[in-house]
This record gives C-alpha cells, structure tokens and sequence, in this order.
C-alpha cells in the first residue's frame, strides 16, 4: 500500500480508536451510578470498588482519547488505551463464558449484547495494537 | 525542554483523572452511593401470588414478550426504554408491587431494570421474579 493511504488508513484509525473511547467515557460520565452497576453485574467487584472505577474509568477514557490529539502524549495513551481494551475484552469474555445475561455497560446505559460488544473489542484492540506498533517504530 | 518518558506519560494519564473522578464522587448528581448496596429482593413466583396489587413488568425483548407473557404484565426494557416508559408511569401507582422478571434465572437483566426504577422513581416495593419467565412457564 502507498505511504500516503497507509497515512490516511493510519489517521482513520486514530479518529476511530480515539472517537469510541471519547464517546464512552462521556457517556459513562453522565450516569456513574448505572455505569457502578453495570461493573457490579459481571460479579468481578464488589459493589465498593464497582462504584469507585465506575468513577474513575470514565475520565481515564477521556484523558487517554485526549492524550491521542498530541505527539508526546500519543504512545502513552495507545498503552493506556490498549491495557483497557485488553481488560475489557477480558471481563466480557469471562461474563459469556459464566452465562451472564447482562448488558455490556460500554457506552452508558445503552444496552450492548455480549457478543457483539466481545466482537467490536477484539477490533479495538487490534487497531490500537497496529497504531502502537508503527507509533513505537516512529519514535 | 525536558521530555518525559513513555511510562512518566502513562502515569500522568492514569493519574490525571484521579481529580474529575474525586470531584463526581462528591458533586455528581447521579454518583454512586457508597454505602452498602441494598440489592433488589428476589421472590420465587408462589410467593408473588400471594401478594396484592401486583404489576408485572416484562424486561425481556419485545419479540419474546409478544410470543407470551405473563397476564397482564406490562413491557418495559432497556432496548425501548423511551418510548415504553411512559406506558408504564400510565399504569404504575406508588401502591403496586412491582415485580420484573427476564428470561430465566442466570439473567440479570430484571434486576438491572429493577435498580434504575428504584434509583429514578425512588421506588421500595419492586422486587424481581426467581428464576424469570422460566420459573413461571414451568408453574403451567
């Protein structure tokens, strides 16, 4: 492929990866008591700590989509971003495999089936994973 | 200018947002209580008949609640919920049992329903079916 595509395919994923997370964490920001239950639901945490992260993961979303729009924070936010893609896969997949018939609480109190929200993390994750990658052999 | 490493950034952005989170803890209209979460009682269907002014709330989809039901319950879910709710505060009254249930037991999604109707109506008497549709389609 062309520099100049693999640029633009490169920028379209940072919007991407950058847009989703932005997105949910505004979206988890607005109702952090859902958000505190939704965590609750995949039985992980007890209600305490389900309640503190629901806090504090919203605005790390937020600061780490952030941390995208600038060259010196890039790197830092593509692994703060790919540790929380890779967790959230994690948790997803251990609620399908209990059989859990919870929503996904991704993006607020929006429901999201299980697989389809395990299936649109393994893609996050993947292109986080390509942009860390080629951001890491640019640095 | 100085320039900091990438782990010195990784900490920053996993601090930084230690600050808006303190602050919603304290300010956030709809922040979590801390206190020990009461959960939604749970009651198995022989017992909900012994109950009066019962209002049954189906948090399934709306295929499976078309497919049957138990009578006169009444549809709410979170796929729909805006434009079901207030169907529902039509045929709520502070009076009634609300009872919901889901699909079957391992579901979570009636207790979830359960929570945000008591959390924004600050409703008491909600409970949810043990065991869901299930438990009552086996009872026929």
């Amino acid at each position: 492929m062309a520099p100049h595509a693999m640029n633009k395919m490169r920028t379209v994923m940072f919007l991407l990866v950058g847009g989703v997370f932005l997105f949910a964490g505004v979206s988890k920001a607005l109702d952090p008591a859902a958000f505190a239950l939704a965590i609750y639901h995949y039985k992980v945490l007890p209600w305490k700590s389900s309640a503190v992260l629901a806090l504090y993961l919203p605005y790390l979303e937020i600061v780490s989509a952030g941390g995208l729009l600038f060259r010196s924070t890039r790197q830092a936010a593509l692994v703060v971003i790919l540790l929380m893609t890779v967790l959230f896969t994690a948790a997803l997949i251990s609620a399908a495999v209990r059989g859990l018939d919870i929503s996904c609480g991704c993006f607020g109190t929006a429901t999201t089936n299980l697989s389809a929200a395990i299936f649109k993390n393994c893609l996050l994750t993947v292109a986080t994973l390509a942009l860390l990658r080629k951001q890491i052999d640019r640095s | 200018m100085r320039s900091f490493s990438t782990i010195q950034t990784v900490a920053f952005i996993c601090l930084a947002p230690l600050i808006p989170a303190g602050i919603s803890a304290i300010w956030h209209p709809k922040h979590p209580i801390f206190s020990q979460k009461q959960p939604i009682p749970e009651l198995d269907f022989h017992a909900a008949l012994q109950l009066k002014d019962i209002l049954w709330i189906d948090a399934r989809p709306r295929a499976a609640f078309e497919k049957a039901h138990i009578p006169s319950a009444i549809l709410l879910n979170f796929e729909e919920w805006d434009t079901l709710f207030d169907g529902f505060l039509e045929k709520w009254k502070p009076s009634d049992r609300i009872i919901v249930y889901c699909g079957k037991a391992s579901c979570e999604t009636s207790k979830e329903l359960a929570e945000r109707l008591k959390r924004e109506l600050q409703i008491e008497n909600i409970f949810v079916l043990k065991g869901g549709w299930e438990a009552w389609h086996r009872t026929q």
